[in-house]
């Protein structure tokens, strides 16, 4: 560590320090995760079937199943089982396993799985940069994609499927990939989240899609309107565009394959960026490119 | 109360405190960092007991919480402003304090995934190994973002006036 991350190390300590923690009885926290428990089994309950169907109807093939179907990256190349392990990078390619679990409560019982190599995450992904980086940037002038891995990250959930030796893998969720990209303009930078998305029913409404009519942007400030056009394709059942305070801020086009692409300004808490400088109709020849599919789709 | 919950309840009273400070890091907003402590401990008590029996309590909550707060961070619609009847809870503290303005400011302008490098990093202690097998990605990704964000704190602190005493 040289000195310039030795006081950084140390100052986020000071700061790390400084923060008043809330008094909180954890009791709060055993209900919150006593209604999770309750809300995951209900999911659970309603949700296998279609998670087995999206993830069946691709490039993977079913070998065993439960009641529960948790995904899973392949524990052996996952990260270690405590933070005070050390890791050794496995040279082997990730794989994204589906595996049949007994029931949460009763703790994970590992059974035959199934898998898609982690290529064809990674293509997906590759794909998308393209995509995005040739619809907004083709002059190469911005920035490019903030971090690559940032799509994968956003795989994993973080459950960890502890393995019959102990070993530690993450939940993911196969219908959902994205990617964020950071885009100088002009007039300032862009951040962007792109996503791509096949939205189980059961979250649609929940968390997946965005509020008719919009919604109070806490994190900017102001209000996010969402705008329906009719773009005359029969691929597309919605295309909406948003906008803050009449300025654009993203696009979300839900596809007639069952798919959700959006690519939406990201903000931070009181550090609003300037609007897209691109037109409602660039952002939506970007999400109707081919490429911004889910792998198991293609 | 079950087991799951004592054994529940006791890694939360101890473990909390270091949480909320890091999803403070990461988010620069107390009361974000409440909403995204609070999402990675339900994930936890979910899976609480497979990720107990493999001894992984604080590996499988670290990155539950990097995660729910990429979950904040993607959807923008989930940050919408609470109605007047939805009152933040009193108990959350006011913004950080004065002196860490700057760093915290500077954080907020590091793009996502440089600030949870650091933060997992620099905040939690972790190594680069650690840090890539929390985020999924390679040593080398994290040593040249780290590097990167590095590069960018120096420049954002370069005005700040205590700098020069560290």
């Amino acid at each position: 560590m040289d000195t310039l991350e030795q006081q950084l190390h140390d100052r986020m300590h000071r700061a790390g320090g400084g923060i008043a923690v809330p008094a909180t009885d954890p009791a709060d926290d055993v209900r919150r995760g006593r209604a999770g428990l309750r809300r995951q089994r209900a999911v659970t309950v309603g949700g296998a079937a279609l998670a087995v169907a999206a993830v069946a109807g691709g490039a993977v093939s079913l070998a065993g199943g439960g009641e529960d179907n948790a995904r899973s990256i392949d524990p052996a190349t996952a990260g270690p089982p405590s933070p005070s392990a050390s890791a050794t990078p496995d040279p082997r390619p990730p794989e994204i396993t589906v595996s049949g679990d007994s029931g949460t409560d009763r703790g994970f019982e590992p059974s035959e799985s199934f898998s898609f190599p982690s290529e064809q995450v990674d293509e997906a992904i590759a794909g998308y940069e393209a995509a995005v980086l040739a619809g907004l940037d083709p002059e190469g002038a911005g920035g490019g994609p903030d971090l690559t891995a940032a799509a994968r990250d956003h795989l994993m959930q973080g459950d960890a499927e502890p393995s019959g030796d102990g070993a530690t893998g993450f939940t993911i969720d196969p219908s959902f990939l994205g990617a964020d990209f950071v885009l100088r303009t002009p007039d300032g930078r862009s951040s962007l989240s792109l996503d791509v998305e096949d939205i189980p029913p059961h979250q649609e409404h929940a968390e997946g899609q965005p509020p008719e009519g919009g919604w109070d942007d806490g994190g900017a400030g102001g209000r996010v309107v969402c705008h329906e056009v009719d773009l005359g394709r029969d691929d597309v059942v919605k295309a909406r565009y948003l906008e803050r305070d009449g300025q654009l801020v993203g696009a979300i086009v839900d596809k007639s394959n069952g798919e959700t692409v959006s690519l939406i300004q990201v903000n931070d808490i009181g550090n609003p960026e300037p609007p897209l400088p691109w037109t409602s109709d660039e952002l939506f020849a970007v999400l109707l490119d081919p490429a911004l599919t889910l792998p198991h789709v293609r | 109360m079950a087991r799951r919950d004592q054994a529940f309840a006791a890694y939360v009273a101890q473990r909390r405190p270091q949480l909320y400070r890091a999803a403070v890091l990461l988010c620069g907003d107390p009361h974000r960092a409440e909403d995204v402590v609070q999402a990675a401990l339900t994930k936890l008590y979910v899976a609480w007991h497979r990720v107990e029996r493999a001894d992984s309590v604080d590996a499988y909550v670290r990155r539950s919480l990097v995660n729910s707060h990429l979950d904040e961070h993607r959807r923008p619609w989930r940050r919408e402003v609470p109605d007047s009847d939805d009152v933040p809870d009193s108990s959350v503290p006011a913004a950080p304090v004065e002196d860490n303005d700057a760093l915290f400011a500077a954080l907020r302008e590091l793009p996502v995934g440089q600030r949870r490098i650091v933060v997992l990093r620099h905040y939690w202690g972790l190594s680069v190994e650690e840090t890539a097998a929390d985020l999924g990605i390679s040593a080398g990704t994290v040593k040249s973002q780290t590097s990167a964000a590095l590069a960018a704190l120096r420049t954002l602190l370069a005005t700040e006036p205590s700098e020069g005493a560290h």
